[in-house]
């Protein structure tokens, strides 16, 4: 017996600095199958292509278990009275949201309707003799702001201006056969005539394609400007109808050489608000 | 000379209740890492391939570290053979030398088992080139985790080798 036990034990703190009969050349030919795989996969990506594979196939057996779960559901509903009563909350519910739809539909025509109510309002000034209306169908963005309309093409010229419900947003930068392109009215090189409303000095406004942003040209180390005066479109030049809002005055600064003003007037218009847009010319 | 140590008696049927104990663990992995949305997540396939390479190291072999490898790549969308590569590695080191780690006390394998799990965490991290600001802490606290949880995943894989192993 005491034989056995110190057999047992010199096995046991031999067996400690053995290694197992796992071999570097067992493991190769696995790693170099892995390697492979993992080359086709970096190169081809066919992981994912595999991935959708596995979802498509075992998508019936989820399917199953989500049917099963409705249909015991349903089965155990039915015997219980409260089955009519969900049936009805459920036919309610369709309902309800087929309301909220039209809700919705509703809506969104009512402002279509007040926003060409606003522009019709336009047309009916003295400033304004030709009016083409739009319909808004592209926008693109800012540092290249510009709007795309889809409107009679026939009656445009390149001279018109663009107004939306929120007033005076920009000028015409391109006309396609059905199709006008709107730049915005701080766009570079765009000049507007306009008028200071608290002292009455015309003044020119000039756009460098900053967003928002219009600087008034030329102005006299001594004009009379204040922060917050409001600078509206004097209608000189016959481009621009008189009387719209093109902005308010946010900063005011003297050139290096001391004899000009360099005012920044922050633009009122909001660009790309609304869906319609009248094309006019004084 | 080692021979002694794995009785290879009902080869097929021990063969398969490995992968089998294999497959449950990887679906609790699955649920687990989708339940949390972590980035470093408990490797509980690794954990019971490690216990099986150092349990019967004769007869899980390396198929399984590949093909579960292959699942958890697929799984989480990474580059094929990713789990597979360190998969193959762990499994190598551990069925080399299992008699040394079957020889350590409980403490000492949950502190292998934490160093293991965190060169395969960072490795993996590499992998999937996931690196959030928590990840630090993520990988600290998987690491520690693996090591509390070694010993109940060693109970458990025992008791079940010895119930349904040994005794066909």
């Amino acid at each position: 017996m005491f034989q056995k036990e110190h057999k047992q034990t010199s096995i046991a703190s031999n067996a400690i600095f053995t290694t197992g009969s796992m071999r570097v050349s067992k493991l190769l030919p696995s790693v170099f199958i892995t390697l492979i795989v993992l080359a086709l996969d970096y190169n081809f990506s066919i992981g994912k292509e595999i991935k959708s594979i596995f979802l498509n196939t075992f998508s019936p057996l989820s399917n199953i278990s989500q049917s099963s779960k409705q249909f015991s559901n349903e089965v155990s509903l039915f015997f219980t009275s409260q089955y009519k009563l969900v049936s009805d909350l459920e036919k309610k519910n369709k309902e309800k949201k087929l309301l909220n739809f039209e809700l919705l539909k509703l809506e969104q025509l009512t402002k279509e309707n007040e926003e060409l109510l606003a522009l019709m309002n336009y047309t009916k000034s003295n400033e304004i003799s030709k009016s083409v209306i739009g319909e808004i169908i592209d926008i693109s963005y800012f540092p290249k702001e510009l709007i795309g309309i889809n409107t009679n093409t026939e009656e445009i010229s390149e001279n018109m201006v663009a107004l939306s419900m929120n007033g005076l947003v920009g000028t015409i930068d391109k006309i396609f056969p059905g199709y006008v392109k709107i730049s915005p009215l701080y766009a570079k090189e765009v000049n507007i005539p306009g008028l200071i409303q608290r002292t009455n000095q015309n003044i020119i406004l000039e756009g460098k394609g900053k967003q928002n942003k219009l600087f008034i040209k030329n102005l006299k180390n001594n004009s009379n400007i204040k922060i917050k005066d409001k600078v509206f479109t004097s209608g000189l030049g016959g481009k621009y109808p008189k009387g719209f809002m093109i902005g308010i005055v946010e900063k005011i600064s003297i050139t290096d050489d001391e004899s000009l003003l360099e005012v920044e007037v922050k633009s009122s218009s909001n660009f790309d608000a609304g869906t319609k847009i009248l094309l006019t010319q004084p | 000379m080692t021979e002694y140590l794995d009785k290879r008696s009902n080869f097929i049927s021990v063969y398969f209740f490995i992968g089998i104990t294999i497959f449950f663990t990887f679906l609790l992995e699955v649920f687990i890492s989708n339940f949390f949305e972590l980035s470093v997540y408990l490797p509980l396939t690794l954990m019971v391939l490690i216990y099986w390479n150092m349990a019967l190291p004769k007869n899980i072999g390396l198929i399984w570290a590949m093909i579960f490898g292959f699942c958890l790549d697929i799984n989480q969308e990474i580059l094929l053979g990713s789990h597979v590569i360190l998969f193959l590695f762990i499994s190598y080191f551990t069925q080399r030398y299992f008699h040394r780690l079957r020889a350590l006390y409980t403490v000492q394998q949950s502190l292998f088992v934490a160093i293991i799990v965190l060169i395969y965490q960072i490795f993996l991290i590499f992998f999937l080139s996931e690196f959030t600001d928590t990840i630090i802490i993520e990988l600290v606290l998987m690491t520690v985790m693996a090591a509390l949880i070694w010993p109940i995943i060693f109970g458990i894989l025992r008791q079940l080798r010895i119930k349904f192993v040994q005794s066909n």
